[in-house]
């Protein structure tokens, strides 16, 4: 069982929301990473069937979707972004409708249903209207519906959003034990729901691919760029100005632990000893902390650590000069290089999109064809 | 479906079955495989279409409309009762039609109030039709549900007219049952027959406003939008679609107190030709000629062509003879405003909200 995405692509207008993306799903829980407006609701609207790609093909076990049809629909459950809901409808009616689209047979609609609210702490709501439900019921609802047909390819576009801590936990494990011998694919920017479960990580950056691999494959790739120290508390504003910091937690002595992503320890070493009174507020010397996939995703977007203007400033700067003088493939590929080089040792099995375009190169230049995708 | 080709050729290698034997289980299994999904597919509309029934019924707006209708079905019942002993006194033939035509002093008929309110119950069951789902956000889901994306439309098409079907047919049984029980006299067979006819016309007329209602729920992205928009066009073809005629009439075959015979009856066509592009007037017009057995025609007629006719009532056969273009063209008319929403509602893109 495979869903392989062969060079989708697809454009709204001037915009390029998906360009060029190739992927091959396999059995287990694959986690889409990536910033708004990345474009992984459009990419997995078209794996969906909802939207037709502009280039490139995706298929199911080597046969197009758009061949399948009906049979293709009927092995995947869909969770859009958006959960739309008949507002005359109850928990009942919505997922017996449900089931009557899905072509489930009427002996075992109940059985079923009755076991999602079980599962998805809905039976207590089974007959209220879904317009009365929190927000978070309402998600569950969605997700009950997707799963109505035990479908073998599951969808689902920000699945979480909106679910308090326990619920996430629960339906991460839900997910885990479902997926055992299915694909489930979902996309999310919160990234503890993937950082666990998750089989296999892509993560997409302006309609492109730029990263794929496990979560440790993936976290190699900012070992040694994440760090952390102590500092006075009015040291902070600074270093939030000057370095691209992810954590903040107050210690009990009125100081501050910072942690923060940084190519080395040099920038922070130079901050402590500058600045007035520095000496006697230099906190401690910075050390290499455990990365983890929140790290990689804020090294890979920026724009989303709101505190860091100086980090943005110099990201954009960068990527236009890189865009004006090669293209936009290079700016990508420049910064999936740039991701590998301080660890190219660590980060040998993880391909991003730089690795897959200089094999293209490399491919078309010694007429070689190189071995397959490295897992 | 290949993919279930493929893996049944997978299993056909590894069997040891003769080959006559492998190939007929082998289209047997893909023959039921794919009647498997037929049947599934159908399910899907037909679970689509019970929807939609339920929500109809359900609709506050829809029973708002539905009682208005009978309302006026009983105003001009009563007009008719009222006046259907001076009618009698003249033409005592055709008693149980009268009750349809006939107006009472202040009220319409029921089929002048059908031909005016009838298009509205159209419009309200259809103008928020796809609309509504895109911008509540559950065509999404339902197009990614395994039902063909047609069963969409056509379900709701079909409820739609199913709605109308009967809710034409209540009140005709409701105009008839009362009628008899007021004047005592049974109808014969030929007016149950035009009956049945003008029921018949009332429905596809109502369809038609139907599926120009779901066509503009195609294509406008707000509800509101394609209501103002039915309900404009509802109007300029009840109101302004004559005066438009005879504008355009007037100006391409201008009457004065020269004008000749010819120029008049030129007037005259060019006039009902551009009337006859209205629903609202082919559906009165047909209606007028199936429900009053004495209209001998639907053009003009002249003294010369008259002279000679034996005055009498046209059979039901030829009463539908004469309607039988309207009727077609009423039913083409609503077949183009559906293929329109069809093939606007299979081409266009689904986007998020």
């Amino acid at each position: 069982m495979e869903l392989q995405i062969d060079h989708i692509s697809k454009s709204f207008k001037d915009k390029r929301a998906v360009d060029g993306v190739s992927m091959t799903l396999t059995p287990g829980v694959w986690g889409l990473l990536g910033a708004n407006g990345a474009g992984k609701t459009t990419l997995m609207r078209m794996i969906a069937g909802i939207m037709e790609p502009d280039a490139g093909q995706i298929r199911y076990d080597g046969l197009p979707i758009g061949t399948l049809k009906g049979r293709y629909r009927e092995i995947f459950g869909y969770l859009p972004q958006e959960f739309g809901f008949y507002p005359e409808f109850t928990v009942k009616d919505y997922l017996e409708y449900a089931a009557a689209l899905k072509g489930l047979p009427v002996r075992d609609t109940k059985r079923r249903i009755m076991e999602l609210l079980e599962m998805l702490s809905l039976s207590d709501v089974y007959r209220k209207k879904i317009v009365k439900l929190s927000g978070g019921m309402k998600r569950r609802v969605g997700i009950a519906q997707a799963l109505l047909n035990e479908p073998e390819l599951l969808i689902m576009d920000e699945p979480t959003s909106g679910l308090d801590p326990g619920e996430r936990v629960r339906f991460r494990n839900l997910l885990s034990e479902f997926a055992k011998d299915r694909i489930v694919l979902i996309s999310t920017h919160i990234v503890s729901d993937v950082e666990y479960i998750a089989t296999r990580n892509a993560v997409m950056k302006d309609g492109g691919l730029i990263a794929e691999g496990t979560t440790e494959e993936l976290v190699k790739l900012v070992d040694g760029k994440v760090w952390q120290c102590v500092i006075s508390a009015e040291r902070l504003p600074e270093y939030e100005r000057r370095l691209r910091v992810v954590n903040l937690r107050n210690e009990a002595d009125g100081r501050v632990s910072v942690r923060y992503l940084a190519e080395n320890a040099g920038e922070a070493m130079a901050l402590r000893m500058t600045g007035a009174g520095a000496e006697a507020n230099a906190g401690t010397a910075p050390i290499p902390a455990a990365p983890r996939l929140e790290d990689l995703y804020l090294w890979l977007f920026p724009q989303d650590m709101a505190h860091d203007a100086t980090g943005e400033q110099r990201k954009l700067v960068t990527d236009q000069h890189l865009a004006d003088s090669s293209g936009r493939e290079q700016v990508q590929a420049a910064k999936a290089s740039s991701l590998e080089g301080g660890f190219r040792g660590a980060a040998g099995t993880v391909r991003t999109r730089g690795q897959a375009a200089s094999d293209r190169d490399s491919d078309s230049a010694s007429g070689q064809k190189k071995g397959g995708r490295n897992a | 479906m290949k993919a279930e080709t493929v893996r049944e050729s997978n299993v056909s290698e590894s069997s040891a079955k003769p080959v006559n034997d492998m190939g007929t289980r082998k289209r047997g299994r893909e023959k039921a495989a794919r009647d498997g999904r037929n049947s599934r597919a159908r399910s899907g509309l037909y679970a689509l279409y019970r929807k939609e029934m339920a929500d109809h019924l359900h609709s506050g707006r829809f029973l708002i409309v539905l009682a208005l209708i009978i309302l006026t079905s009983y105003a001009s019942l009563y007009g008719a009762v009222s006046n259907l002993s001076d009618a009698v006194a003249t033409d005592s033939d055709y008693i149980f039609l009268k009750l349809f035509t006939l107006s009472g002093s202040t009220i319409p008929s029921f089929t002048t109030f059908i031909a005016l309110l009838g298009p509205f119950v159209g419009l309200t069951l259809g103008f928020d039709a796809i609309n509504s789902e895109r911008s509540e956000g559950t065509l999404n889901r339902l197009i990614s549900q395994p039902i063909y994306r047609d069963a969409v439309i056509n379900g709701k098409f079909l409820a739609g007219a199913t709605i109308i079907l009967v809710m034409v047919l209540s009140m005709g049984l409701f105009i008839g049952a009362v009628g008899i029980l007021k004047t005592g006299i049974p109808p014969t067979a030929e007016e149950v027959g035009r009956a049945a006819v003008f029921l018949l016309f009332t429905a596809v007329y109502i369809c038609f406003w139907l599926s120009l209602s779901i066509l503009f729920s195609v294509l406008c992205r707000h509800a509101a939008t394609s209501a103002m928009l039915g309900i404009g066009l509802w109007i300029f073809f009840a109101l302004f679609m004559n005066l438009v005629a005879s504008i355009v009439a007037g100006a391409l075959y201008p009457i004065n107190d020269t004008a000749t015979v010819g120029r008049v009856l030129d007037n005259y066509e060019c006039q009902t030709m551009i009337n006859r592009l209205s629903p609202y007037y082919l559906y009165s017009e047909a209606v007028s000629t199936i429900m009053d057995p004495t209209v001998r025609t639907t053009n003009l007629v002249l003294p010369q062509q008259l002279s000679g006719a034996i005055t009498g009532y046209l059979s039901l056969g030829q009463s539908v003879l004469l309607v039988w273009p309207h009727l077609t063209g009423l039913a083409a008319l609503t077949a183009v405003m559906f293929a329109g929403s069809y093939i606007g509602f299979m081409r266009r893109e689904v986007r998020s909200r």
